[in-house]
């Protein structure tokens, strides 16, 4: 999926998140997006989307940015060894990330939504694999 | 793994998180605040008006959903009963809540207190309100919805602030805990207990710190102390459960606010 696209969702998502959705859309999309297309986008994909976050929530501007970025990286570096979109991988990944996030951005943990978008990863990858993108190797690591 | 493509991306990296870096530095600073709220501009509108329909249509799937059962009932008992609980704590305190109406409205008054209106925009793990630095925002003021407080700013940008909610888990407020009168032309009853109220994360809020000797009852009124930086007889909520005595040497009650900030549309910050 080309960079652009997912930023566009990822907008859709920052909006929503900065007005009534307390689920964390954006950094589920962003880690499911990098483990799909492990590249070097993933990360200017993050840079940004964190950068549009902290605008649309009133956060503290930069923070979110240093956190998806972090996380890609740690995604990135996991795909260069094994298979980041495993079913008992990727959304305990997202579960953890969102505990993180919450924890740095809210000083709070929110246990339920963290939940749900471990659901909601283990739904997406579902739909995954049944619906296959094509896969960017951007990085042609596994060769 | 190759080791060319891991430095090219540890670089990147590198190089993306120093730049987050510098604008999270730069974040505390006046101009790039300004350059901030400018950039949050067009996105601003839209969030309200996501929030808007939100508000409307969660309204509307509680109403059908609630239709001829037991619930809407309850939920319209205990919407009046809060209502009560709100027009004898206004009745009562007359004087001076005709006092604040006129603040409210914007009346030059010799008072301390002065309000500014602000809407509400965003309701997440936080509630965003349209008003920022340049209004006069500053960290630490309440939030009021009427005469009932329903958070307080902890951080001010530019054109908008985010507000810590009463349930928020990290809230802890310095409370006292008031009888209605029975007599609804009077002032409510004294002090009956002091105590620390917290939130939970969920819709109900804890009172906690209350001494076994002190009388709390179900129906009582909870009111904001005035301490540690909370402004003083502010309507917070009241008390619908009370835990059955025990060996402990304070007791807990649960307390349910006043005012349903996910619906809320309008608020009012204390400029002080």
């Amino acid at each position: 999926m080309k960079p652009y696209l997912i930023l566009i969702i990822i907008f859709l998502f920052v909006l929503l998140q900065g007005s009534f959705l307390s689920l964390n859309l954006v950094l589920m999309t962003i880690l499911v997006f990098t483990a799909f297309n492990s590249s070097r986008q993933s990360l200017w994909v993050a840079f940004v989307s964190g950068l549009l976050l902290d605008l649309a929530q009133g956060t503290t501007f930069g923070l979110s940015s240093l956190l998806f970025l972090v996380l890609t990286f740690l995604l990135l570096l996991y795909s260069k060894r094994f298979e980041p979109t495993h079913l008992f991988f990727l959304p305990f990944f997202v579960f953890f990330s969102a505990i993180l996030y919450s924890l740095v951005v809210w000083q709070q943990i929110y246990l339920l939504s963290s939940l749900v978008l471990f659901s909601l990863t283990i739904l997406v990858l579902f739909i995954l694999k049944f619906f296959p993108i094509e896969r960017a190797r951007g990085l042609k690591l596994r060769t | 793994m190759r080791g060319e493509s891991l430095k090219k991306t540890s670089f990147l990296t590198g190089l993306l998180l120093l730049i987050s870096f510098l604008f999270f530095l730069l974040s505390s600073k006046p101009w790039f605040g300004k350059f901030l709220g400018f950039l949050a501009k067009p996105i601003q509108p839209l969030e309200r008006n996501l929030l808007l329909t939100y508000q409307k249509s969660a309204s509307w799937t509680t109403y059908f959903s609630t239709l001829k059962t037991k619930d809407q009932q309850i939920f319209q008992l205990q919407g009046q009963l809060n209502q009560l609980a709100l027009q004898q704590n206004q009745l009562s305190s007359c004087l001076e809540e005709n006092e604040k109406i006129k603040k409210l409205l914007g009346s030059p008054l010799p008072a301390q207190w002065r309000f500014v209106e602000a809407r509400v925009m965003g309701m997440t793990e936080k509630m965003r309100i349209d008003k920022g630095q340049k209004d006069g925002v500053k960290e630490g003021m309440m939030i009021v919805s009427e005469n009932i407080l329903v958070g307080k700013v902890i951080k001010a940008n530019e054109n908008d602030a985010l507000i810590q909610l009463l349930s928020d888990a990290n809230t802890k407020i310095p409370v006292v805990v008031k009888k209605p009168s029975p007599d609804k032309t009077k002032t409510l009853g004294g002090v009956q207990a002091r105590g620390l109220l917290s939130g939970q994360g969920g819709e109900k809020l804890l009172l906690d710190r209350v001494l076994q000797s002190e009388d709390i009852q179900k129906g009582d009124l909870v009111v904001t102390a005035g301490e540690e930086g909370w402004l003083p007889d502010l309507l917070v909520g009241q008390i619908v459960d009370v835990a059955p005595k025990s060996a402990e040497v304070y007791q807990k009650a649960r307390v349910s606010p006043l005012v349903e900030a996910q619906n809320l549309r309008i608020v009012f910050i204390i400029l002080k």
